[in-house]
């Protein structure tokens, strides 16, 4: 499953890169370059070989860590997703606790407490929030919580602090989908038989919920945590944008409003090594959370 | 199921499709839902009247004016929701944005609902290795990272609205597919389409006319959910700079447009992102109540 997906990102990729107009290397060294110079940098970098050549040295260099030089930072892609990533992560982790942690909660409240206030005013704050562009709601927190009430920084990373209202922004956003998911997947396991034995045998009510039904609630709601993955990314992307965090996102934005195509390509292969590792972490959780599901 | 309505003697008015606008009447979030789609609707196909100016009228002198001021290009003479760095009226770019947003979301969804559906239907109903190509296809094209085949996209061929539209039915009807093949899976097994294989009907037909019509119900529901996607796609690559250009409105460029000036304009930027709320909140709600109308045993 892994290994077509990743085959049909690289060619897709080569291919855009490759059909979109502009000659690289005329965009890496100026118009004003004389033409032997441009076919000997041509040459070094590989670019007189015929595409398909092109393409097994692009995937035998992915293969083995390298993934080219970028054309308008110098720098070899590899590093500079290296140096990248760890903030995207911490950004994208923090955001996910916050998304679960809040999601558990209200959603397991909203069950609990089916068709009360409560239940009815978070399901309609939770499509609310599904609703909102996160770069929009970015923005608008980033004005109010840093311009206006001057709670958190505005912008850029240079302490943990300045990672908390990004987190909250990306989390919250996220907590919308887990929150409505446990809450639809609680109320199908508390009408189930067990649960009520369990009521019935006098246990704790706090009891029944977590250990009983919420236990047994968790298999979709890690799905969906799961599948939220690639939106955390993309969501991670807009909100380094937005709070001007130099991670991932923010190279790959530079690079494409650059042009930077190295870089381009290496940082959406990259993206989708990490999608098909977090999906593989989620199967792996199932076999955990449930000893039915075997690993095969 | 069509067959067995008109033919048998169920009262008049009871057919799926009539108890669903019963159940969907009691859904008061769906109805508000409702009425707020059709609203934006109607807003983006009388744009030119509702709007008080044109989208593209500029009086620089009224750069960053606010609600309510005085204005020389509308209609009225106020700017409503004030002015943008260029003293064009934020209202009426609001209004013909609807139109944008929405023909985009439309066309899309028609493409790739048809694709996706003949497709899906396809690999569904034969089953067998057809089954196994189009779904090892389809995999990866979930599994494609779409923004880089939208900017992609955008390099090669500009940022007109045709090319939006290219771009977002390029990946988009990988889903109905897969949606649409699970559906025909069940479906073929029933003993309604025995009947009709029995009778000798071609394949062509009996998808056509006895599948397809029991998958109609799942398949408004996704598009009603999947409309907003594609509004806020739209606004996600504007906000990258990659979407519809200015000076033509659209509520993404309009966000992009604002996050230079909030703090000189803060205004500038809330009322499209309210826009694009309200309308992507309506899909959802409306979205939400056709499912448990159309299927009430998923009533939650």
């Amino acid at each position: 499953m892994m290994i077509p997906v990743l085959i049909g990102v690289t060619l897709v990729t080569f291919i855009l890169m490759n059909v979109v107009p502009g000659d690289p290397v005329i965009e890496m060294l100026g118009k004003r370059t004389d033409p032997e110079t441009i076919a000997m940098v041509r040459k070094e970098l590989g670019l007189d070989a015929p595409l398909h050549i092109q393409y097994l040295r692009f995937v035998a260099g992915a293969l083995r860590g390298d993934l080219g030089m970028s054309y308008k930072l110098r720098q070899p892609v590899t590093a500079l997703i290296m140096r990248t990533f760890p903030t995207t992560a911490k950004l994208a982790l923090s955001a996910a606790a916050v998304a679960i942690a809040i999601g558990l909660t209200v959603g397991i409240i909203s069950a609990v407490k089916q068709y009360s206030f409560l239940d009815h005013a978070t399901m309609v704050a939770t499509l609310t929030a599904i609703s909102a562009p996160v770069f929009w709601v970015a923005m608008i927190a980033q004005l109010v919580f840093g311009y206006y009430l001057r709670w958190f920084p505005i912008s850029g990373y240079y302490s943990p602090w300045h990672m908390v209202l990004p987190a909250i922004v990306l989390g919250t956003r996220f907590s919308a989908s887990i929150a409505r998911l446990t809450r639809t997947t609680m109320l199908d396991v508390i009408r189930q038989d067990y649960v009520r034995t369990a009521r019935a045998k006098g246990l704790a009510e706090k009891i029944v919920i977590y250990s009983h039904a919420l236990r047994n609630a968790m298999i979709p709601i890690v799905t969906i945590i799961g599948m939220q993955i690639s939106g955390l990314l993309t969501g991670s992307f807009f909100t380094e944008t937005v709070f001007a965090i130099p991670g991932l996102g923010s190279l790959a934005v530079k690079a494409m409003q650059q042009r930077d195509f190295p870089l381009m390509q290496g940082t959406v292969l990259f993206g989708a090594v990490v999608l098909c590792v977090g999906i593989l972490i989620v199967d792996i959780s199932y076999a955990y959370l449930d000893p039915r599901i075997r690993l095969e | 199921m069509r067959l067995l309505t008109r033919e048998s003697k169920i009262p008049a008015g009871r057919t799926l499709w009539a108890d669903s606008w019963r159940r969907l009447k009691r859904n008061k979030p769906a109805v508000v839902g409702l009425v707020f789609v059709l609203l934006v609707l109607f807003v983006g196909i009388f744009a030119d009247l509702l709007a008080p100016a044109s989208p593209t009228d500029q009086d620089l002198r009224a750069r960053f004016a606010k609600p309510g001021s005085p204005s020389k290009i509308t209609r009225n003479g106020t700017y409503i929701l004030g002015a943008d760095q260029f003293g064009r009226d934020i209202l009426s770019r609001i209004i013909y944005g609807a139109r944008v947003s929405l023909t985009l979301a439309i066309v899309v969804e028609a493409i790739t609902r048809i694709i996706g559906i003949t497709v899906g239907s396809v690999a569904g109903y034969y089953g067998g290795w057809i089954d196994m190509a189009i779904s090892r296809v389809l995999e990866v094209l979930m599994a494609f990272p779409d923004l880089l085949f939208y900017i992609g996209i955008r390099f090669a061929l500009g940022s007109s609205l045709p090319v939006l539209i290219l771009a977002f039915s390029a990946f988009g009807w990988a889903g109905t597919s897969r949606f649409v093949r699970g559906l025909v899976m069940q479906l073929k097994e029933s003993e309604y389409v025995e009947a009709a294989r029995a009778q000798g009907f071609s394949d062509a037909r009996i998808i056509v006319r006895h599948i397809l019509p029991n998958c109609l119900g799942p398949l408004i529901v996704s598009i009603t959910l999947s409309i907003p996607g594609t509004i806020m796609g739209e606004a996600g690559l504007a906000f990258l700079g990659l979407g519809i250009q200015p000076p033509a409105p659209s509520w993404g460029n309009m966000i992009y447009d604002s996050r230079a000036y909030l703090r000189v304009a803060p205004f500038f930027g809330i009322w499209p992102g309210v826009a694009l709320i309200v309308t992507v909140l309506a899909f959802n709600l409306f979205g939400d109540g056709l499912r448990d109308a159309l299927d009430p045993r998923l009533k939650r």
